[in-house]
């Protein structure tokens, strides 16, 4: 507790900088959540390089603010448009688009942000709980115990995100595949440069991963389909609920929240997997499922709860393993290492003190947040408004901006557009971007543990089976690949043999 | 021959891939002629630097972008000689960031 009571001084150091940073933070992050196109992993890894100049601190102040208020916008956008404004937001607009229709639009407004703000709050506080206890067991993994949650974190993220599991390993083996690029861990040979020395340290995180989230986001937002856009009007009145629906929907908060913090302690499936999940379950546990969908606030509560507590989810393996999530944390790994800071079995207890920090400062940017989306509602809304067409390529040259200014290469632009074509081009192709960007920071983690375990054991492989921790991940890993594509084969001949007797 | 399989063969991709994928063309007019734009904004920021580069890609990214019904190129351009000398000083003097400055600029000064 006093660990946590002295983080506060160091945040406000310099109190005008530091608020400066929160405001601004929660403000432009809340725009990239509720303009739908563009996400909170975008607006997080557009400004990194700005936070390169800046201590360790500081730039967390703005990469956490932009986090929390990328994933709380994307509900304006979710109950207005009907659009989602994020993956995260989208059974929000299940009920939320039903209730602006009737005239209700504020108090959908209120709900969600109130909403919000308390997953949150939920999601920090089981981080606070969950993360020492973690933390004090990852003291326990070697170098074998690492390589395999790594690879059991690249097969779950294939797993579970997108349709197909194929599609899913495809991706994270390009991801791992384009990670080879550039000087080997340990002994630093030179992989795939095809003699460009611009490529010996491999491609730069930056410009990599804005080009396959952002660049490819933009180009195809450009796309030629027309949807026509209807946006729903609203006035302010008051709170928007009465106390005894807050109240009445505490047991929903609760539940979803669990849901959120669940799902997003497990790599690779983040706030776009448990708001759909946490709707899910509410409405088949309440007493009237057949009012969802019509336009009840349980619906809003159960979305908007379970979104924003998996930011506290996946905080989880990020800060007591070092190892990211999903994207959103892939890149705050990328803020920790320019700062020096190594992921491995040390990094919670080593940085206790920075973590104390963070958790601080998570609770500090829910509150502005949710003050900021509170009564600067109607000025978001009114961001709606601005067309695409004139906002998309102002984000483009932002992008340009950002992945210069890390080395002041053009070099790394042209990286850049390299992954920006190759995003759009997969996406085209339904093949999720996720598991590629997994691939590509785990794929050297992965790859140096495995490296340092073969010299410690003399290149005897059967080490990591026998490890028991490592074991285990490494069994579960094989058999989460095996039962899918025994699945998939049995689908396939069902399918065959359904095609033969309609025949 | 060839008119026998190819309906055939479309039929049987279009059954795997779903509806939705395969409605959907993978090429685009306007996501295309975006990609173009990115790479000749890219290709000339080595020469021309972020300037020159910014203001021809912003105004010609809009134009590519808005309806030919409702395209008003007077606002269009406004906005894009508003928006770069904008950026440019917030990033190079309030972020201190470099920004591109165009070797064929810094040829022509080394002759003068």
């Amino acid at each position: 507790m006093s660990d946590f009571l002295a983080a506060f001084p160091q945040i406000f150091a310099s109190p005008f900088q530091a608020m400066l940073l929160i405001v601004g933070g929660a403000v432009i992050g809340i725009i990239f959540g509720s303009i739908p196109g563009l996400t909170a992993g975008i607006a997080i890894a557009l400004f990194l390089p700005l936070t390169f100049r800046m201590d360790i601190i500081p730039s967390f102040t703005l990469l956490l603010s932009l986090y929390i208020g990328g994933i709380s916008g994307g509900l304006i956008s979710a109950i207005l448009l009907k659009i989602p404004g994020t993956p995260a937001s989208v059974a929000t607009v299940f009920d939320g688009g039903p209730m602006a229709d009737r005239g209700q639009g504020w108090k959908a407004l209120s709900v969600g942000i109130v909403f919000s703000f308390f997953g949150t709050i939920f999601g920090i506080l089981l981080l606070c709980f969950l993360a020492p206890i973690l933390g004090a067991f990852s003291l326990k993994l070697g170098v074998f115990e690492y390589f395999s949650i790594a690879l059991f974190s690249l097969t779950l993220v294939s797993a579970l995100c997108g349709a197909s599991i194929t599609k899913g390993i495809l991706a994270c083996l390009i991801g791992l595949f384009l990670a080879c690029v550039g000087a080997a861990p340990i002994d630093g040979f030179s992989r795939f440069t095809f003699g460009i020395r611009a490529l010996d340290a491999g491609f730069l995180e930056v410009p990599a991963l804005v080009g396959l989230f952002a660049i490819s986001e933009l180009v195809n937002s450009t796309r030629s389909e027309k949807v026509g856009i209807h946006m729903a009007n609203f006035t302010r009145r008051g709170f928007g609920m009465s106390v005894g629906e807050f109240i009445g929907q505490v047991p929903n908060a609760l539940r979803s929240g669990l849901i959120g913090v669940f799902i997003g302690t497990l790599p690779g499936i983040g706030g776009s997997v448990c708001n759909l999940l946490a709707y899910g379950v509410a409405k088949r546990s309440s007493k009237y499922p057949e009012k969802y969908g019509t336009g009840i606030i349980d619906g809003i509560v159960a979305s908007e709860t379970s979104n924003n507590a998996c930011i506290g989810g996946t905080m989880v393996p990020l800060l007591t393993l070092g190892i990211p999530g999903d994207a959103v944390t892939a890149i705050l790994l990328g803020a920790f290492t320019v700062n020096g800071l190594t992921p491995g079995p040390m990094f919670y207890s080593q940085n206790i003190r920075l973590i104390y920090v963070i958790f601080a400062l998570m609770f500090i940017c829910a509150i502005a947040t949710f003050l900021i989306q509170f009564y600067g509602i109607t000025i978001f809304s009114h961001l709606l408004r601005v067309p695409k067409n004139i906002l998309l390529p102002m984000v483009l040259v932002m992008c340009i901006i950002g992945s210069f200014g890390t080395n002041n290469r053009i070099f790394d632009v042209w990286t850049l557009l390299f992954w920006g074509v190759l995003g759009y081009t997969l996406m085209r192709f339904d093949i999720p971007l996720t598991p590629i960007i997994m691939g590509f920071i785990l794929g050297p983690i992965c790859e140096k543990y495995l490296r340092r375990g073969l010299m410690m054991s003399r290149n005897d492989f059967s080490v990591f089976f026998t490890r028991p921790v490592s074991g285990v991940f490494l069994t579960l890993s094989i058999a989460m690949v095996l039962i899918t594509f025994i699945s998939q084969i049995m689908k396939m001949r069902k399918n065959a043999s359904r095609k033969a007797a309609a025949e | 021959m060839l008119e026998a399989v190819t309906p055939a063969a479309r039929k049987k991709t279009g059954e795997d891939d779903g509806a939705s994928s395969a409605s959907r063309p993978v090429f685009d007019r306007h996501a295309t002629a975006t990609l173009g734009l990115i790479f000749l904004y890219v290709l000339g920021l080595q020469y021309l630097g972020f300037f020159v580069m910014t203001l021809l890609y912003l105004f010609f990214q809009f134009y590519v972008l808005t309806d030919r019904e409702t395209r008003d190129i007077k606002r269009l351009a406004v906005i894009t000689v508003l928006f770069t000398p904008l950026t440019y000083a917030v990033f190079r003097y309030v972020f201190q960031m470099m920004l591109p400055t165009g070797t064929l600029w810094t040829q022509l000064g080394g002759m003068s």
